[in-house]
């Protein structure tokens, strides 16, 4: 006699129904600057032409464009063009105002400046006596700055005289 | 007549009976359940790179763009320079033991600097692989499918998107914005 035993198993597969999240985050960025300032210098030379020894004070008239005591040649005015958006500001600085350098010695030299915001002909305004300044570009996002000055050659004996003047021009 | 018509029923009972009365042993029924289930899905995002747009010169006129390829990576700008690094957004989706998955990604409509903000349009992209073979995607959300139980499976996500609007009225400086994306794994 033995006995028996039925087991049953029962398979029971389950649908999974578990599920998994998750998240991120990503960031993002641009930097913005403010528009360009295109400088062209269109004058890189300034020139007091030929003048009379001894002549005294002249003036290389940045606003009017005139020269005074001329005894010939043609004289020239430094100049730049500042260009970029419209009313856009922008800061000009000079270095200190250099001695004109000859063989025979040195002639004083004092910076004149002018500015044209219309970057058309005339329309010069003087600016004052500093060594920097501020200005905007105007209406037409262009403006003129243009670079004179004053010698005085009172007791300068004859030759040729030539000095460097740094300009350094920035947006703002 | 009620004798002729019982008999049979008795006869029937008694037949039925039989094999337990010749078997003579016990038996009994033991029943077992046991339940499997598959090992849970699990899923997670790594971020290998954020979303920059590097640096734009507003325009002296006029408005311009910056954008970024999500497929390709690539930047291009209109009517602004651009300049700096970029790099395309991309994160990684991994996961082990899942079947079937759903990303759903969240874009701003616009990058934002204290006072100002720059209109955005975000696009994205997903790959296999982690620099080649992206596909744009062109809803909010993309399902995709893996091998399932025991299986572990890496998907590849990338973000670009157009910045426009940026004119000389904007304000400079660090736009920022960010990008949510989650994801469903089963």
């Amino acid at each position: 006699m033995h006995a028996t035993t039925l087991l049953l198993f029962c398979l029971v597969l389950m649908p999974v129904s578990a599920y998994s999240q998750t998240s991120g985050q990503l960031t993002m960025r641009l930097e913005v600057l403010p528009a360009a300032l295109r400088v062209t210098v269109t004058s890189a030379a300034m020139d007091f032409a030929r003048q009379h020894a001894d002549a005294g004070r002249v003036h290389l008239d940045p606003a009017t464009g005139e020269i005074s005591g001329k005894m010939s040649g043609m004289h020239r005015f430094g100049e730049v063009r500042l260009s970029g958006p419209k009313n856009g500001a922008y800061a000009v600085a000079v270095s200190p105002s250099p001695h004109l350098q000859g063989v025979a010695g040195q002639v004083g030299f004092q910076l004149l400046w002018a500015h044209n915001t219309a970057c058309t002909p005339g329309g010069f305004v003087a600016l004052s006596a500093r060594r920097s300044t501020e200005g905007s570009l105007g209406e037409e996002g262009c403006s003129l700055v243009r670079f004179g000055g004053e010698i005085d050659l009172l007791g300068v004996p004859e030759g040729r005289y030539e000095g460097r003047l740094e300009v350094h021009i920035v947006s703002l | 007549m009620k004798v002729s018509l019982l008999c049979p029923t008795v006869l029937l009972a008694a037949c039925m009976a039989a094999p337990q009365a010749w078997a003579q042993s016990p038996s009994t029924t033991v029943a077992v359940e046991i339940v499997l289930s598959d090992p849970p899905s699990s899923c997670n995002f790594s971020v290998q790179s954020n979303l920059g747009f590097g640096t734009a010169v507003k325009p002296s006129s006029g408005t311009g763009t910056v954008t970024i390829n999500a497929v390709s990576g690539v930047r291009s700008a209109s009517g602004v320079t651009i300049s700096g690094s970029s790099s395309v957004g991309q994160v990684s989706l991994s996961g082990s033991n899942v079947s079937s998955y759903t990303v759903s990604s969240t874009f701003p409509s616009s990058l934002t600097i204290s006072g100002d903000s720059l209109s955005y349009s975000g696009t994205w992209a997903q790959s296999s692989s982690t620099s080649s073979g992206y596909a744009s995607i062109a809803t909010g959300s993309y399902s995709g499918s893996a091998s399932g139980s025991g299986t572990s499976f890496t998907r590849y996500f990338r973000f670009g998107g157009e910045v426009g609007g940026i004119g000389i009225s904007d304000a400079g400086g660090l736009y920022r914005g960010s990008i949510s994306t989650s994801a469903t794994c089963n």
